[in-house]
């Protein structure tokens, strides 16, 4: 993000953070250690196809 | 996200027709912290990590989703030394959050929010499998939208959304028989609107990050795989120091 002047890569801290529904959709809630211009923790959310 | 989607409308069916939600207005709390059962779908969502007295870091996830007479509760924490999955629940109840007061009991889960000390709790007790977290914010909400409050749902519409970036959070874990103190920082979301009938207000990548700085950062984007010339991407961005946070947002299209 330019406008911030933040650039971050981030890294998933285990690797199956999948949350296995039967009702709702499986989706990825990932709790990731976040480096580059800041550093700190992030949670990755992402719909799964 | 189409299940999703089917399980709501199937919980909804057993609800009245919703009025119209308005979609305008300025957010005040505590109103807005309880519910808004005239939208067709609305969320409570908490991310946390948080550590027992051993130091074994955990992530804490639980959410509970709403929509016109249907609750789904889901949870799950997972063991970030190991990578196991030490719990996980998924259940649907009956019933709505009114516009006074947030205590919900669905399946073994319970949310509430306690209006004198600004605290979300949270619990989920299983034979099998118990969490709970007592979560304070430590910074004044942040209302996305640059300060307003609203942000499109991609295509479908607005959304009202506001998030505690950065919350003390106290707890308990439970499982295979041992129980375990836990202390950490968490997240908390709540969004609610009228595009629960459009599946592409569904499909997202979706960031929260909390910088040791003491700044945070929220980013997203929606995805539109069914019309991908159109697929519009939107980033925004709550950072939030020890003033009240400031919200600014950018929206591109792709």
């Amino acid at each position: 993000m330019p406008s911030l002047s933040l650039s971050e890569s981030l890294s998933a801290i285990v690797p199956d953070q999948l949350v296995r529904n039967t009702i709702i959709p499986t989706f990825w809630e990932g709790a990731s250690t976040a480096t580059g211009s800041r550093t700190g923790t992030c949670f990755v959310e992402l719909s799964y196809p | 996200m189409l299940r999703l989607l089917a399980a709501l409308v199937a919980a909804a069916a057993l609800a009245s027709p919703a009025a119209p939600s308005a979609a305008t207005g300025r957010l005040t709390f505590p109103r807005d912290h309880f519910g808004h059962p005239q939208s067709s779908i609305e969320w409570w969502y908490f991310t946390a990590l948080a550590k027992d007295a051993s130091g074994t870091p955990y992530s804490v996830f639980f959410t509970l989703f709403a929509s016109k007479g249907g609750f789904v509760p889901v949870s799950q924490v997972v063991n970030l030394a190991t990578g196991a999955v030490v719990g996980h629940t998924e259940e649907v109840g009956l019933g709505k959050v009114g516009p006074s007061a947030l205590d919900v009991k669905a399946g073994h889960a319970r949310l509430r929010y306690t209006r004198p000390s600004n605290t979300w709790s949270f619990a989920v007790d299983t034979p099998a499998f118990a969490v709970s977290l007592v979560q304070r914010a430590t910074k004044p909400y942040a209302l996305h939208g640059g300060g307003t409050g609203v942000i499109r749902q991609s295509v479908a519409g607005p959304s009202r959304y506001y998030s505690a970036t950065r919350m003390t959070a106290t707890g308990t874990l439970r499982a295979g028989g041992e129980q375990l103190a836990l202390t950490g920082e968490s997240w908390f979301d709540h969004q609610w609107g009228d595009y629960l009938d459009d599946p592409r207000a569904f499909d997202w990548d979706w960031f929260s990050c909390r910088f040791g700085d003491g700044t945070e950062l929220m980013l997203y984007q929606f995805l539109d795989p069914a019309r991908p010339a159109s697929r519009a991407s939107t980033s925004r961005r709550a950072l939030a120091r020890s003033t009240p946070p400031a919200t600014a947002g950018r929206s591109t299209g792709r």
